[in-house]
């Protein structure tokens, strides 16, 4: 009779996972603060984080989110009218500032689909950024992380005339870039890697807009070489001539956001408002990168450094060349096949030979000699793009941008031991000898 | 009796061992090659710690280590008992505060964490509730779901892995000790396989070499996928196996990392009920008149109350308990105790 | 004898009572027995000058066949001079066929068996055993095709609610010896004939023993539909799932049988049990074995993903939105987020509705006639697709899962009550916990069918305890050519045990 009793008691416990359920509904439906549940119409979908420093060396943190345009359309999201808007706040840290935008528009910052940080050209200083970005809930190692020339709060401010919202167009670009050799990686765990191997040295590619009106492309090449990286924006804001305006102030205090794609960005608060200038801006393009070093930006590495960065490190997948045959000017397409490596020990110097085989496509038909003499040419070309980048990076700016660690690892552990207590001058030792192998 | 088949024993104690994996593979404490060196002489020495469980295997398949104790001297027999019942607890401890700590630290708005490890702990109590064969054949479908998910990562991986992100380090003598030491108090089949052996049908001896094949082939495949595709990351990273699956990226999910949860979170299940099922066992063998399933309710009820201060105060790590402490248990239980009483007559019916 | 004159019998102790010898005596106990009930009918007739009685139930035995086949003959026995009741029982039981089915009956309780069973019997004066002709003539349906589980290459026949034509439908398909029915009345009211069938050779005896063993232990007044025996033949485990699977086809039934499993027939009800069954086969049907193997491979995943669907569809929709937004799209997110951005509720919440709405719609619509029931579908149409959407009420990428999820339902009709029951725990646990929830959640579901097991067969063979040949049939579909070279019985799913 105990027994029976005993079994009936014991299968009631059956009950128990019915009950955690029952836990659970009591806990959310009273749960508040931090373990209350929003629904995804009250959070910010953020697509891109700006993040600039202003004279007071503040973070000016600028979100680029998604705001509803359908109206007119059959789908929620109307693809021909621009998604997003933008909200920005200025605090002493990144996390401050990214809490003072969720207080004015009143919902809670979602990162978990961020497709882009980017840096304004005053931010001197990724420790605090890295800090924050390896820590933060939800944010992707997969976030493209590059510099601007100016604000990042400008460029994230444009509005696009193509795509759904600015920064799947800005994504594009970068990764469209990355196939051509145009811009480095960009991904956020490649910068944090680079970083701890290195004691703090990367390379970011920098993003600039288009204005139609006012520069040709031949202008547009020259651009990073005025750039002075560090300025805070009101450095900027000096030498600046015409009616920028430019969001984000001095003041802690100070608030401001755009919105763009008409009236529908009016839940957001805050003062300040569109600029006249976006009208004009139709596009952006990747000019260069930042080399960083020690956490801080170096150097800037013109188009033609990055590309032969991008030979080097074995990643571009297409590539024209322009090649100089007698007068006439033809071009191939370039793309990068195998990398080999190795390191040798000559007087003291530290040689690593790069051998790289790069796969010529024909643009016009050419006979098998002139095939050689283009292929040659272009050969030539590449050779002087790396050249160029190992002199700016290496000799220049003494940045191991070039996996020099990993290579030193793999083939000399003693010369890595060497290089991890003093990289300096370790690579002030490294010579890059550069040989191509075309493959027509 | 013989209830579960060689290849579910094989699971049940991959799975029960390769929580640890999922949660911790100590980066932060020593690098790769430290990691890669320590596990692979720990698994060797493992290897090694086995024989005397199999031994008193081959002598007593039908009686646990428990009931041979018992049979030989009663007031050692309700000792081990104890003692087992208790080790069981500790298991389940360090296991709900890593647990806890994983959801804490990767999902903090999701739950309390309290409410996330009773939670656990009343499924994990169905489970043991509803027996061995139930936790063996739900086991299977864990890993199946557990491997699935696991290649559905590497496949997303595929691309973003290069050569290049490997950064090895000469090994230091005393990172790997200490990653033998780190890695030995993870050794729970030292506490299941002398309690759950005679349930298996046939070959229950190797099974445990079994899982330990398997094992080290997933740490191995993870250890390599997760050099070659997070780098140096890894020296930062919480939970390196969770930071793929923040990485990996598919066509029709943008991230696997809450893909992976599922995955975790049954094979912290499994792994609770197998170990409330042991504490079980035990205690029902010491003391025979008491029910076996009120052994269990006051088991489950211990493991959380015991786990719950830590997770209230936020402390995950326990250092001597969960090494030390937890590791003399494992050793005294698993390896010592059948090695004092796998001398003597065995019974007569042979297991293999 | 004195004592059996002393004893009057009733309707609580006629079942071992003997017939009486006295026709008059014999004909009042029927009448006391069944409270003269007005379906009772007593036919006097006088067999060469002899006095019997046929008696049969209204409705149950056939007037025609009465006419031709027992009225006919017994008016014209002729004996010479006056016949005895020993040579009219003679001639009943010995010198005449009249019908194929005949019974001698000595107790009331046979009597009335019989007679509810549609027999005729004829009581003759003198005589303490009284013979029982089989001329049930009852009103049946004919055999039409299944409702519920419908095939297009398949048979079209379904079993119907006559016992002995569902037994005939099966002996049909199976003409060896060695298929077997056993036959028991069940039910100490209804007295429910229930059959056991079985093959000899491929049924496990501890399977057939333990099945007459769960059936002979049923204590109930009456047997009127399947669901009164199943419980007893799922044993004590409580699971959400059932062990024993119902169809109406008889194919498949026979299918079944051939794996070795044992059949169970309910008189009064289309519809057989299999037993030991497995989760497994919910997702089979008999077009699977008429299509190329190919096609039903494709179908069968198309079904295991709908079974999925059906049950955790709204619950990850709900989790995903609510919790773990990360793994959408951006631009699957992005236009979720602008469709909630209108609606009143919140996510969950709008899920919880609209899925009691349809469980609604479902209901109404099967229970309603034929007629009323596409109304229904109509109103709910417009109502859920059209107006909560246009209305805000409800946000249109919740309706296409909620909308995908029922149709899924419909593919695994067999799962219903149980899909229905999970999809909501589902996304209840993933409203309040997010994927947790639904991992516990599926935990719970996982150790329910895990610890389902019955006849020493596990429910979810042959996946965990793994078999590989038995799981050629789960993966693909394998040709009859490899089929019919190695068959997977039951024995073969046991995991580590012996039946």
């Amino acid at each position: 009779m105990r027994m029976k009793r005993n079994r009936v008691c014991l299968k009631k416990l059956l009950i128990i996972p019915v009950c955690v359920l029952f836990i659970f509904s009591l806990s959310s439906c009273n749960a508040t603060g931090k373990y209350e549940k929003r629904d995804i119409d009250e959070k910010i979908i953020v697509h891109a984080l700006g993040i600039d420093m202003t004279k007071e060396g503040k973070f000016e943190v600028t979100l680029q989110m998604l705001v509803q345009q359908g109206s007119g359309s059959n789908t929620p999201i109307d693809p021909s009218k621009s998604n997003s808007a933008t909200v920005s706040q200025v605090a002493e840290t990144i996390p401050a500032a990214i809490e003072q935008c969720e207080t004015d528009l009143g919902k809670k910052a979602f990162l978990g689909h961020s497709e882009l940080i980017l840096l304004g050209k005053s931010v001197t200083d990724l420790n605090p950024i890295l800090d924050y970005f390896i820590n933060a809930e939800g944010i992707s190692l997969g976030t493209f992380m590059a510099y601007t020339d100016i604000t990042a709060k400008e460029i994230l401010n444009i509005k696009v005339t193509s795509g759904t919202y600015s920064a799947e167009v800005l994504k594009e670009i970068f990764e469209e870039s990355q196939k051509n050799g145009t811009s480095t990686e960009c991904e956020l765990i490649r910068h944090i890697d680079n970083i701890e191997n290195t004691n703090g040295t990367t390379v970011m590619p920098i993003i600039k807009k288009i204005k139609n009106d006012k520069k040709s492309s031949n202008e547009k090449e020259d651009a990073s070489s005025d750039i002075k990286f560090g300025e805070t924006e009101s450095d900027k804001s000096k030498n600046k001539s015409g009616n920028e305006e430019v969001g984000g102030g001095s003041s802690g205090s100070e608030s401001s956001s755009q919105s763009e794609g008409g009236g529908s960005g009016g839940e957001e608060s805050g003062s300040g408002g569109g600029s006249s200038e976006e009208a004009e801006v139709t596009a952006f393009y990747i000019d260069g990168a930042v080399i960083v070093k020690d956490k801080k930006p170096k150097s800037v590495m013109s188009r033609d450094e990055v590309i032969g960065l991008s030979f080097l490190n074995n990643g571009v997948a297409e590539q024209t060349i322009d090649a100089k045959m007698g007068d006439t000017l033809t071009s191939v397409s370039a793309a990068s096949v195998k990398k080999q490596t190795g390191v040798s020990m000559k007087n003291d110097r530290i040689v690593i030979d790069v051998n790289l085989t790069i796969a010529y496509e024909f643009n016009k038909t050419f006979s098998d000699k002139e095939q050689k003499e283009v292929g040659q040419k272009a050969a030539e070309r590449i050779h002087s793009l790396c050249q160029e980048a190992i002199d700016k990076a290496l000799k220049e700016d003494n940045a191991d941008i070039f996996e020099i660690h990993s290579l030193l690892n793999h083939n000399d552990y003693s010369v890595y031991e060497e290089y991890k207590k003093n990289p300096e001058e370790i690579l002030k030792r490294v010579d890059i000898n550069v040989s191509i192998n075309p493959q027509i | 009796m013989r209830k579960i088949s060689f290849g579910q024993m094989v699971i049940i104690l991959f799975l029960s061992r390769i929580f640890y994996t999922m949660t911790f593979i100590p980066f932060m404490y020593s690098d790769v090659t430290c990691q890669i060196i320590g596990f692979s002489i720990c698994t060797a020495i493992e290897c090694l710690a086995v024989i005397p469980m199999i031994v008193l295997y081959k002598k007593h398949p039908d009686k646990n280590i428990c009931q041979v104790i018992y049979e030989k001297s009663k007031l050692l027999g309700i000792l081990t008992c104890v003692v087992f019942a208790l080790a069981a607890v500790l298991v389940i401890n360090r296991l709900f505060r890593y647990f806890g700590y994983f959801v804490y630290a990767t999902f903090p708005d999701f739950l309390p964490t309290w409410l996330v490890i009773g939670a656990v702990a009343a499924v994990s109590f169905y489970a043991a509730f509803q027996g061995i064969e139930a936790i063996a054949r739900s086991a299977g479908i864990t890993f199946a779901f557990f491997g699935l998910s696991f290649i559905i990562v590497i496949l997303a991986l595929l691309g973003k892995m290069s050569f290049s992100n490997v950064i090895y380090d000469y090994p230091k003598f005393d990172d790997i000790l200490h990653e033998i030491y780190y890695e030995l108090s993870k050794f729970s089949e030292l506490l299941l396989f002398p309690i759950l052996y005679p349930y298996v049908k046939e070959k229950a001896g190797k099974s445990v070499y079994g899982a330990l094949a398997l094992k080290l082939i997933f740490v191995y495949v993870i250890t390599t996928v997760c050099v070659l595709t997070l780098g140096s990351f890894l020296n930062i990273s919480k939970f390196p196996f969770f930071d793929l699956g923040t990485y990996a990226e598919t066509f029709i999910i943008e991230r696997l990392d809450a893909f992976l949860l599922p995955a975790w979170i049954l094979v912290a299940f499994i792994k609770t009920s197998l170990l409330l099922l042991v504490g079980k066992i035990a205690l029902s063998t010491g003391f025979k008149r008491v029910k076996s399933n009120v052994f269990l309710l006051v088991l489950t009820v211990a493991a959380y109350a015991v786990s719950l201060p830590s997770v209230l105060q936020e402390k995950w790590n326990i250092d001597v308990l969960d090494k030390t402490v937890i590791t003399i248990f494992l050793i005294v239980l698993g390896v010592l105790l059948p090695l004092v009483f796998c001398f003597g007559k065995g019974d007569e019916n042979e297991a293999e | 004898m004195e004592q059996k004159t002393v004893v009057k019998v009733n309707e609580n102790n006629y079942e071992t009572a003997l017939i009486s010898k006295s026709l008059k005596q014999a004909l009042l106990d029927l009448k006391i027995i069944s409270g003269k009930t007005m379906d009772l009918n007593i036919m006097e007739v006088e067999i060469s000058e002899h006095k019997c009685a046929v008696v049969s139930i209204e409705g149950m035995a056939s007037t025609s066949a009465m006419a031709e086949l027992i009225y006919r003959p017994l008016m014209e026995f002729r004996v010479k001079g006056y016949a005895t009741e020993d040579d009219v029982f003679k001639f009943l039981t010995k010198q005449s066929l009249l019908s194929a089915e005949r019974k001698i009956l000595t107790t009331y309780g046979e009597v009335f068996l019989t007679l509810f069973s549609g027999f005729a019997v004829v009581f003759i004066d003198g005589c303490d055993k009284c013979v029982a002709y089989g001329i049930q003539g009852f009103d049946k349906r004919s055999i039409e095709e299944p409702t519920s589980d419908g095939n297009l290459n398949g048979a079209h026949e379904g079993f119907i609610e006559t016992i002995r034509t569902n037994i005939s439908l099966i002996r049909r398909r199976l003409k060896t010896p060695k298929l077997r029915f056993d036959m028991q009345q069940i039910g100490s009211d209804s007295k429910t004939d229930v059959c056991v069938a079985y093959i000899t050779d491929k049924a496990p005896q501890g399977v057939i023993d333990k099945v007459k063993e769960n059936l002979n232990k049923i204590n109930l007044d009456t047997i009127i539909t399947t669901g009164y025996v199943e419980p007893f033949l799922q044993g004590k485990h409580k699971s959400l799932f059932s062990n024993v699977l119902s169809t109406d086809r008889p194919d498949a039934f026979c299918a079944k049988l051939n794996e070795g499993r044992v059949g169970i027939l309910v008189d009064g009800v289309p519809l057989a049990l299999i037993c030991p069954s497995l989760f497994i086969e919910n997702f089979q049907t008999i077009d699977d074995y008429v299509n190329k193997p190919f096609y039903t491979t494709y179908i069968r995943w198309i079904k295991y993903i709908a079974f999925f669907l059906a049950i955790a569809l709204p619950g990850l929709c709900v989790a995903i939105a609510t919790n773990h937004p990360e793994i959408l799209t951006h631009k699957f997110l992005m236009n979720l987020a602008a469709s909630e951005e209108v609606t009143p509720y919140s996510f969950f919440f709008e899920a919880v509705i609209i899925t009691i709405m349809y469980e609604l719609m479902r209901e109404a619509g099967i229970r309603l006639p034929k007629a009323i029931g596409g109304a229904v579908s109509i109103v709910g149409a417009l109502i859920i697709g059209d107006a909560a959407v246009s209305s805000s009420l409800v946000s249109a990428p919740l309706l296409i899962v909620i909308g995908l999820t029922a149709t899924a339902s419909f593919v695994i009709p067999n799962l219903n009550p149980q899909t229905s029951i999970f999809r909501m725990l589902f996304i209840l646990a993933g409203g309040f916990a997010g994927l947790f929830g639904i991992t516990l959640c599926f935990a719970f579901m996982l150790i329910n069918i895990s610890a389902l097991e019955n006849y020493g067969v596990p429910y979810n063979a042959p996946i965990s305890p793994f078999t590989f040949r038995a799981m050629r049939d789960v993966v693909t579909r394998p040709s009859f050519l490899k089929l019919g070279r190695s068959k997977t019985i039951v024995e073969d799913l046991n995991g580590a045990k012996k039946i």
